[in-house]
């Protein structure tokens, strides 16, 4: 039954991101063609210049859309009208908020994996393969520094950096969802209260930043920071590993914390109006 | 017959007030009942909590001997109050969806109620006049062969033909396993198809009682009856 | 006929004697086929239990009887029917009577009232 519930989450976000992303193909294949007509002439520089303005807008809306989607959609289908529909199917809060979380990342990525698609549309030709030429050295020089020859350090650097890149985007959702949950609460105003949230968690998370910037700053010659400094020159390899398993645990918690508060505001504190 | 809901020492408060207060009830399978009050008596408090919308603050809630959850929904057809459906969805798209979620879902008697009403199945929830958008609601509700029915204020705010159609809806769709209860506070046009009535007054219920034995015992309609229990 | 009922007092017994009433005027013949209890809900407005009670009500007093499976049928002997519907005619008079009382006529000025209205 949760297929079904996927099923319909992806049909609504179809509707609204397959139009968004045909026009950036568009926009992408029209600036390509356009670069055929390559001369010296005033007027072709003009419009070449547009065509790539309106190209980087394009790629923008197309990021901004699918997160500002995943926002209305997530406020819309459960906590307006719709919620009443929403909440009686047979389905508990718990299932439809892992399923608007997934739907969510996966249309975040899909718009990244447009956004490149685009872009080799975009500069299909002799850019694009300087463009890959540059990777491709970046891609080898980092292979070297980092050992990543050695195919099981490369299977782990690839396996935790998916893990922090969805864990990433996880956490973004979920900060927007939380807000969205606890604003509802209130009996009017709801979307202003989320976003007084939102920028209420913005601020403490930014003075939370800045202590431990300055006590870390001010440790920064104790006996303790100097070990660290020797691990890390001594095992460079593992130094990494252990940073992107502190990425990961700081995120998981994190996200966890937040998906908890939601569901608990989605089951005991349902405010419809 | 066997109890299909039961309220024991259901009690909700809303930051600092009562909405409902104690209240026991059993409903019996096969019923029409009426739950009457005045607005800000209870009504939507009780329907919300049978559908698992608000989460009892003291007691509890079954339905066909289960607590709230997600077997129940499978059971409980409810009609909210407003409309609450997607508009961009055409009326074909919002019948396949219930279709997809509601095992108990009947396709072929959904349409046939909106080819009788003459609303075709392409056409856009939102182009619907308000009176078919309620029409359609109520049709994708009894098209369920639930075995709760719940019905918020189903013939408030409608014309009275439309009320006659939501009232032969309810009757033509009459099952002896399952119960329907409708929430209204317009007694009179709907009082002739409830078997029971239950009055809840500032979230307490005053009375209980099959329809028939009201007007034995006081010779009048629920409607007489109501306003004298409501007076000011 | 419309079927009119008044909410004040129990439905299935007004439904009762609309369909004696019925049977009496041969609008419903005898051994002919009476409408389903759908039907009757449907036509009436009224909650089906409630027809299903009005029915088994008739069929008690023998004024119709059903046959399994296909529904309910009037009784050859209409005797009991009118008479039903007779004891309503003798009611409402008595109601008439009761009014015109409180209102302070004797019977004899009702008698009046009544010889005017006809002419």
């Amino acid at each position: 039954m949760v297929k079904k519930l996927f099923k319909h989450e992806i049909k609504a976000y179809l509707r609204v991101m397959l139009p968004v992303y045909i026009c950036l193909f568009g926009v992408a294949l029209l600036g390509r063609i356009i670069q055929f007509f390559e001369n010296d002439n005033t007027i072709y520089s003009l419009v070449n210049g547009s065509s790539i303005f309106v190209y980087v807008v394009a790629i923008l809306v197309c990021f901004g859309f699918s997160s500002f989607f995943s926002v209305v959609r997530f406020y819309k289908n459960l906590f307006t009208g719709e919620g009443y529909l929403t909440f009686t199917l047979p389905f508990t809060p718990t299932q439809h908020l892992i399923v608007k979380l997934l739907t969510a990342i996966l249309f975040n990525f899909l718009s990244a994996i447009v956004a490149f698609i685009s872009f080799m549309i975009f500069t299909f030709g002799d850019v694009l393969n300087e463009v890959i030429k540059a990777i491709t050295y970046l891609f080898g020089k980092a292979m070297e520094t980092f050992a990543f020859n050695e195919w099981l350090h490369t299977l782990l650097y690839s396996l935790e950096f998916s893990v922090i890149l969805f864990l990433a985007a996880s956490y973004g959702i979920l900060l927007y969802y939380v807000c969205i949950a606890i604003g509802q609460i209130s009996k009017k105003n709801k979307i202003l209260c989320a976003v007084g949230v939102y920028f209420a968690y913005y601020f403490v998370t930014q003075i939370l930043g800045t202590v431990f910037g300055i006590v870390l700053t001010s440790i920064a010659d104790s006996p303790l920071m100097e070990k660290i400094g020797d691990f890390i020159i001594v095992h460079p390899l593992a130094s990494i590993h252990i940073v992107f398993c502190a990425i990961i645990v700081v995120e998981a918690v994190i996200s966890f914390v937040l998906f908890q508060i939601t569901r608990k505001i989605m089951t005991k504190k349902l405010n419809l109006e | 017959m066997s109890e299909i809901l039961t309220c024991s020492g259901l009690t909700k408060n809303y930051g600092g007030v009562w909405a409902l207060n104690n209240v026991n009830l059993c409903l019996d399978s096969g019923k029409i009942v009426g739950l009457l009050g005045p607005n800000g008596s209870g009504k939507t408090t009780l329907i919300k909590l049978i559908n698992g919308l608000l989460t009892p603050s003291f007691g509890s809630v079954k339905v066909d001997g289960k607590y709230i959850g997600v077997e129940t929904k499978k059971v409980v057809a409810y009609l909210p109050d407003n409309i609450y459906l997607n508009s961009w969805m055409t009326v074909e798209q919002i019948v396949e969806y219930f279709a997809d979620f509601y095992e108990d879902f009947r396709v072929e008697l959904a349409f046939e109620m909106l080819r009788r009403l003459g609303i075709s199945p392409v056409a856009k929830l939102k182009n619907l006049s308000k009176g078919n958008k309620e029409k359609v609601c109520l049709i994708l509700v009894m098209s369920r062969n639930a075995k709760l029915y719940v019905l918020d204020e189903p013939i408030a705010g409608v014309d009275p033909a439309a009320r006659d159609y939501v009232i032969s809806t309810i009757i033509n769709n009459y099952n002896p396993d399952a119960t329907v209860l409708i929430s209204t506070h317009l007694i009179y046009d709907i009082e002739q198809i409830l078997d029971e009535v239950i009055f809840l007054k500032q979230g307490n219920v005053v009375l209980h009682q099959t329809v028939d034995s009201i007007r034995e015992e006081h010779g009048k309609s629920v409607d007489e009856l109501f306003r004298e229990v409501f007076r000011w | 006929m419309l079927w009119k009922l008044n909410k004040g007092r129990p439905l299935a017994e007004q439904i009762c004697e609309q369909i004696c009433l019925r049977i009496s005027t041969g609008e419903f013949a005898p051994e002919s086929k009476l409408p389903s209890v759908r039907e009757t809900a449907l036509l009436t407005g009224v909650n089906p239990n409630t027809v299903q009670r009005a029915f088994e009500m008739l069929e008690f007093k023998e004024i119709i009887y059903s046959v399994q499976g296909s529904g309910c049928y009037v009784s050859p002997d209409t005797s009991k029917a009118k008479e039903t519907v007779n004891q309503l005619f003798y009611q409402k008079t008595l109601e008439f009577f009761g009014e015109m009382h409180s209102l302070g006529l004797s019977n004899e000025e009702i008698k009046k009232y009544v010889e005017e209205w006809k002419e």
